[in-house]
């Protein structure tokens, strides 16, 4: 039996006997250090998965930094955005581990905003240790530049509770004709304050339906609102002629709680996409980026926004190169986030640093910019129209030929009933009785309320589970994913090597290995960077020796009269097939490297193929590197792409049918064209504000996830749209009849949304545990042939 | 009798003060801190030592 992860309760890996990753095991040490075992209770659960990413600088923490440490105030108060906030046990955590904090003195998480406002002593109280802190267990802190709630929800917000008050008042006063009071001063009193309390409910309540329908009615296209709307105005305009007429059969009661409930769903969709909107750092990240400027001798921390030509720019290890600019010394980069090379590039003395690389030499660059930000190829990556995906799915998904049909027969048959009782009965009193019985029973509450509580729940259990769904039409949408296409570095791997041949590392004695860890030790070269990792394991002690960096060739040292290297095949030793060779006297060791994989991808990418869904591979890294990774996976090499443009790569995707999974800027334009897409919820929030969904987690296992949650939503949004047809052929019928009054209606039409709403939550309570519950769930789910 | 109608008033202006107080405390954003208020019961057996 495979052992779970002690932190994420994960399979193991093979070789690992604790942890599934290194980010596991950091933030379970971490928890263990503060003696903060009740995360785990309080999560109910494993915890979050913490990836491993590589480490950018933030530089806004500096200018932050400098802005506390400039105070005079003994204490002052600091607000912060912060990502990665789950549930009560994110906040715990972050709550107890800031008290841990020398210098804190209260703080106040906002977890539905996604911010922390903290009172802290300027002078004592470290931010980039609370911040490093915080990132160990995956939450990430940034400026704060996030809204409270989005104007559109406070506004929905306040008209609920205006109407939900005016119903209450409305229901009471009408208890009492329901009672027997039919006739009095009093009886007058109660109708005329119900008939007015309905009048500014529907003012309140009606709005945005009103709205929405004669927008779409002038897009020339049926929406869900006009029957809404329609059924609001009618029954308002019915109940008020008969409470003027006296006909003794008004429904003002029904009118308020029809349209407060209508609210409520409209509610419920709009709060859980801007909750998971803001749980991203922030939308616009530019604003929040910063680079180093030189002037006058002086280092000071500006926004990118403000770089001009010209500018003489200090690159650190980690930073974002964010113009194009010309280094006047030897630098190394790493371009895979603009083009997906994953090897780190030499760049030659006044050549050019491309805005979009990251600076992974060892020494930090000056460097000059060859244009302002503005104009740079990373802002032109960056502006990636997001919405016009999300108008059109709106016009040709499901929900606009559903609702175009059912509105169309809905409006037909009470305009039928209408003329035909008129013609027939010539009673004016009678025909209005029932209309407002067919509008009434017919109103699409199982539609207006059980179909968002579906949405809301599948977004809810994603949410719960690291997926954040920012898209409104993405749930739709997945169902007609047949292609789940990967970017690979970084999505698929760590953007980091590994020493494959494990064997040659255990085989070397302790005199070797240490020689050997102590020269890679030295160098912050990826290759070197793999080997520390390979002999982690083995305890070995850091040793002060002679260590000579052979610029191109390795790393070069004497132990005990004999040379040892470490660095490329030929100058170091001859070994077949090796990419790193290791030497000391007459032993040679030849060491192959190859990308370190994300945890889950192996297994995670075998279970999508057997669901059903074809897996590609789409990369502007070297053909050899995709292939190579291609076998790992066993992916046909005909799914396989690499040196990939960015041009390619969104002809690859444009096909209807693709989820395009990426990471890089280079992605973006791919990201636009394919039907869904979603990225890892990364350091830098250019990305996530672009797509239809982020993970924060495992990514595999949490596209996995979207597609099974998105799969089952469908299924039971269908039976629910299917009994909610069924009911009103049956219940309009009735009503166009004449065989219902709109009393009865008003009572029948509540218990079938009942009915549907229990069903749609009984079907999605808990649906992000349906992979994990049934292993073959996903092939249950998988598309069926041909259904594309 | 008339009690009642005094009495209809008297609801009528208390529902325009409830509302009133609601809409004042929408405008100032206390709903936003909803969810921390939900948590606060976690907060009862934390006894860390603090250094501040």
């Amino acid at each position: 039996m495979v052992r779970p992860c002690v932190h994420c309760q994960n399979p193991l890996p093979p070789g690992e006997d604790r942890f599934c990753c290194n980010g596991c095991k950091a933030a379970h040490e971490l928890i263990e250090e503060a003696g903060l075992g009740k995360y785990y209770d309080l999560r109910g659960g494993p915890g979050v998965v913490v990836p491993e990413a590589p480490k950018r600088s933030e530089v806004w923490l500096e200018a932050c930094e400098a802005r506390l440490k400039g105070s005079t105030d003994e204490v002052t108060r600091l607000e912060l955005d912060v990502q990665g906030l789950h549930c009560a046990a994110c906040v715990w955590a972050v709550e107890q581990l800031f008290e841990r904090q020398e210098g804190s003195c209260g703080l106040v998480v906002n977890p539905g905003v996604g911010k922390l406002t903290m009172t802290i002593r300027p002078g004592r109280f470290d931010l980039g240790k609370f911040a490093g802190v915080l990132g160990r267990l995956g939450y990430r802190l940034g400026p704060s530049t996030k809204e409270a709630e989005g104007e559109a929800s406070r506004r929905l917000l306040l008209r609920i509770g205006i109407c939900a008050a005016l119903t209450m008042n409305v229901m009471i006063f009408t208890f009492a004709v329901y009672s027997g009071l039919v006739e009095g001063p009093l009886h007058d009193l109660m109708t005329n304050a119900s008939w007015v309390l309905t009048t500014l409910s529907v003012l309140v309540g009606g709005g945005p339906f009103v709205r929405s329908a004669v927008a779409s009615l002038q897009q020339r296209a049926l929406h869900l609102d006009v029957p809404v709307a329609l059924g609001i105005g009618l029954a308002y305009a019915g109940s008020t002629y008969a409470h003027f007429a006296r006909l003794g059969a008004s429904y003002l009661d029904t009118v308020t709680t029809f349209t407060t409930l209508m609210l409520v769903g409209r509610l419920l969709q709009e709060r859980v996409l801007e909750r998971n909107r803001r749980q991203m750092l922030a939308d616009d990240g530019v604003e929040n980026l910063y680079t180093h400027r030189i002037e006058d001798g002086q280092v000071r921390v500006v926004r990118v926004g403000e770089v001009k030509e010209g500018d003489q720019l200090l690159l650190r290890p980690g930073d974002l190169v964010p113009v194009d600019a010309r280094a006047p010394m030897q630098a190394r980069v790493s371009r895979e986030w603009i083009t997906g090379e994953s090897s780190p590039v030499e760049v030659g003395e006044g050549g050019l640093l491309e805005a979009g690389s990251f600076v992974v030499g060892e020494q930090a660059v000056e460097a000059v910019a060859q244009g302002g930000y503005g104009a740079s190829r990373l802002a032109g990556l960056l502006r990636t129209p997001g919405e016009a995906k999300e108008q059109q799915a709106r016009r040709t998904g499901f929900w606009s030929v559903l609702t175009r049909w059912y509105v169309a027969l809905t409006l037909l048959a009470a305009a039928g009933a209408g003329v035909g009782w008129g013609l027939v009965t010539g009673d004016a009193g009678r025909t209005v009785e029932v209309v407002v019985s067919v509008l009434v029973v017919s109103c699409p509450c199982a539609f207006g309320i059980a179909v968002p509580v579906a949405y809301e729940l599948a977004q809810g259990a994603l949410r719960r589970v690291g997926v954040f769904v920012r898209s409104a039409s993405l749930l739709d949408r997945v169902e007609g994913v047949r292609r789940v296409v990967f970017d690979k570095t970084g999505t698929l791997t760590l953007g980091e090597l590994e020493v494959e041949n494990t064997e040659a590392l255990a085989g070397l004695s302790e005199r070797e290995a240490g020689l050997l860890w102590n020269m890679a030790l030295r160098s912050r070269h990826p290759k070197s960077q793999a080997v520390v990792k390979g002999l982690e394991l083995r305890g070995l002690r850091l040793v002060g020796m002679q260590i000579r960096e052979v610029t191109g060739k390795g790393m070069e040292a004497e132990l005990e009269g004999e040379r040892g290297r470490l660095g490329a095949p030929g100058w170091a030793g001859e070994a077949a097939g090796a990419d790193l060779v290791f030497s000391l006297g007459a032993r040679v060791v030849g060491l192959r490297l190859r990308e370190k994989l994300r945890h889950d991808a192996l297994g995670r990418v075998g279970e999508l193929e057997r669901a059903g869904y074809e897996v590609h591979l789409l990369s502007g890294d070297s053909m050899g590197r995709v292939e190579a990774l291609a076998q790992r996976l066993r992916l046909p090499l005909e799914r396989v792409r690499g040196e990939a443009s960015p041009e390619d790569k969104r002809a690859y995707v444009a096909t209807g049918d693709a989820l395009m999974v990426g990471d890089g800027v280079n992605d973006a334009a791919a990201m636009g064209a394919a039907l869904c897409s979603a990225t890892p919820a990364g350091d830098l929030p250019f990305l996530p504000s672009r797509t239809d969904a982020y993970v924060q987690g495992e990514l595999v296992t949490g596209v996995r996830r979207l597609l099974i949650v998105g799969d089952r939503l469908q299924r039971v949004v269908r039976w629910a749209v299917g009994f909610g047809l069924a009911y009103n052929v049956l219940a309009v019928g009735a009503a166009c009849l004449g065989w219902m009054s709109p009393l009865v209606a008003a009572v029948i039409m509540p218990l079938s949304s009942v009915a549907v709403v229990g069903y749609v939550v009984g079907r999605l309570r808990k649906v992000e545990h349906l992979a994990e519950e049934a292993p073959d769930a996903a092939v249950a789910l998988a598309p069926s042939p041909g259904a594309a | 009798m008339e009690v009642i109608f005094l009495l209809v008033f008297v609801s009528g202006v208390l529902v325009a003060c409830s509302v009133g107080g609601f809409v004042y405390s929408i405008r100032n954003n206390d709903h936003d801190h909803s969810d921390r208020l939900a948590l606060a019961p976690l907060r009862d057996d934390v006894d860390a030592p603090r250094r501040a």
